[in-house]
């Protein structure tokens, strides 16, 4: 240890204050930070200095006044406490679920958002999508009445000749000549003179 | 081959008992979680204790500091000993109180030193007795010493704690604030420098007499006296 076995040669006065570096030293000796080699040769330097002798025997006792800092212990029930408090910081699951756990976890959520959102998408068609057989319905009356329509010219006109109820007999007697004409070929075949 | 003995050498914290308490606590197992707070919940508080100076407050710091290990348990990596991340998280709990302590209000250690007169709150401080020692004058002194720890800097006062209360060495303390041997043994250096200027007055080498410590002289305040008085 060149830097302190030269610089402390002789007898030196206990009176003279060692140098912040010495000081230093002196406190790697104490906590035992020194290696061998170093050891011995302050070991050596406070044998012969009394000066270093005196600080150090002086930071060994502020040292041991150190121990009368009080080592505070916990209040009984501090290990409990602080076990419910965990629990309330994780208040789903107070054993953290391992990583293939959390993964079936996020896949699971996923498919029940992807569910959740087919469902809603689905009720909004249905809510906003027109009904095609409602539709259908209503408007099969006009398709039968298409070329009357055609020929009257507006929707209007159509409805005044069909709530009159004029139509509705003409159509009921076409139906009741259709059907006798259609017993009387079951009857004795076809007519003379039909197309079929 | 690397042998056996190499491998730990290298890998220090696989000689750590803690280490597998500390991977059941990372693979979520509450049972080891709860005893590692029971076995090392004493040794925090009284960190805390001696760094903000008030019960309460060290207790909640210290139910803090489990309440990150678990949450923070997938960080842990077995490449260091328990107690180097343990106290990681203590040095850095510390540091954030500090701050938030600037902002309210200035530390007072010495408001914070247990009264004599009040057994209560010292039930649950234990001062290292000695032997020669009476329970007051453990007290008296107990009182000298935190008001001179009170005028170290933060970090001289963590790296002493981590010193005398763990006995970690430089380098552990370096690992813990995260910085290096030699500003670790600067920093101690020059708080065991301070510890010795301001408790000078209490403290005699052999052969001189001691004046033991007194009310009429109080840390920081009292005359300084020569440091060398040969005799």
């Amino acid at each position: 240890m060149a830097r302190s076995s030269t610089e402390h040669h002789g007898r030196v006065s206990p009176e003279r204050r060692l140098s912040e570096s010495q000081l230093a030293l002196l406190v790697e000796y104490l906590d035992g930070e020194l290696p061998p080699e170093e050891r011995a040769a302050v070991a050596a330097w406070l044998e012969r200095d009394e000066a270093a002798r005196y600080e150090f025997e002086l930071l060994r006792r502020v040292d041991e006044y150190v121990d009368y800092l009080p080592r505070a212990r916990a209040r009984p029930g501090l290990t409990e406490r602080t076990r419910s408090l965990l629990a309330q910081s994780t208040p789903f699951s107070i054993r953290a679920p391992s990583w293939w756990l959390r993964r079936l976890t996020v896949l699971a959520a996923l498919l029940l958002f992807g569910a959740g959102c087919a469902l809603f998408g689905a009720a909004l068609r249905q809510a906003t999508a027109p009904h095609t057989e409602q539709t259908i319905l209503r408007n099969l009356e006009l398709l039968q009445y298409l070329p009357l329509l055609r020929e009257l010219g507006s929707r209007e006109r159509l409805d005044v000749i069909l709530e009159s109820g004029m139509f509705e007999e003409a159509s009921r007697s076409e139906r009741s000549d259709g059907s006798r004409g259609e017993s009387d070929e079951v009857a004795h075949g076809p007519l003379p003179g039909s197309d079929r | 081959m690397m042998s056996m003995s190499t491998t730990a050498s290298k890998r220090p914290a696989l000689s750590d008992p803690d280490l597998q308490l500390m991977l059941r606590v990372r693979d979520g197992d509450v049972d080891a979680f709860t005893e590692l707070v029971a076995k090392y919940q004493d040794r925090v508080l009284a960190l805390f204790y001696n760094l903000v100076g008030d019960y309460e407050e060290a207790e909640d710091l210290t139910q803090e500091t489990f309440l990150r290990v678990y949450r923070y348990r997938n960080r842990y990596r077995p490449t260091a000993r328990f107690t180097t991340w343990l106290f990681t998280i203590v040095h850095n709990l510390a540091a954030n109180a500090r701050r938030s302590h600037r902002r309210k209000r200035a530390i007072r250690l010495a408001d914070a030193v247990p009264d004599a007169s009040g057994p209560q709150e010292f039930d649950w401080l234990v001062a290292k007795s000695r032997s020669a020692g009476t329970k007051v004058a453990d007290i008296e002194m107990c009182e000298l010493v935190r008001e001179a720890l009170g005028h170290l800097s933060e970090r001289q006062r963590m790296a002493l704690l981590l010193h005398k209360f763990e006995g970690l060495p430089y380098a552990e303390i370096a690992a813990i604030m995260d910085t290096t041997v030699p500003a670790i043994k600067s920093l101690l250096a020059r708080a065991r420098m301070q510890l010795r200027d301001l408790l000078a007055p209490y403290v005699c080498p052999e052969g001189s007499s001691d004046p033991g410590p007194s009310e009429s002289k109080r840390v920081g305040h009292a005359e300084k006296t020569p440091h060398v008085t040969h005799g």
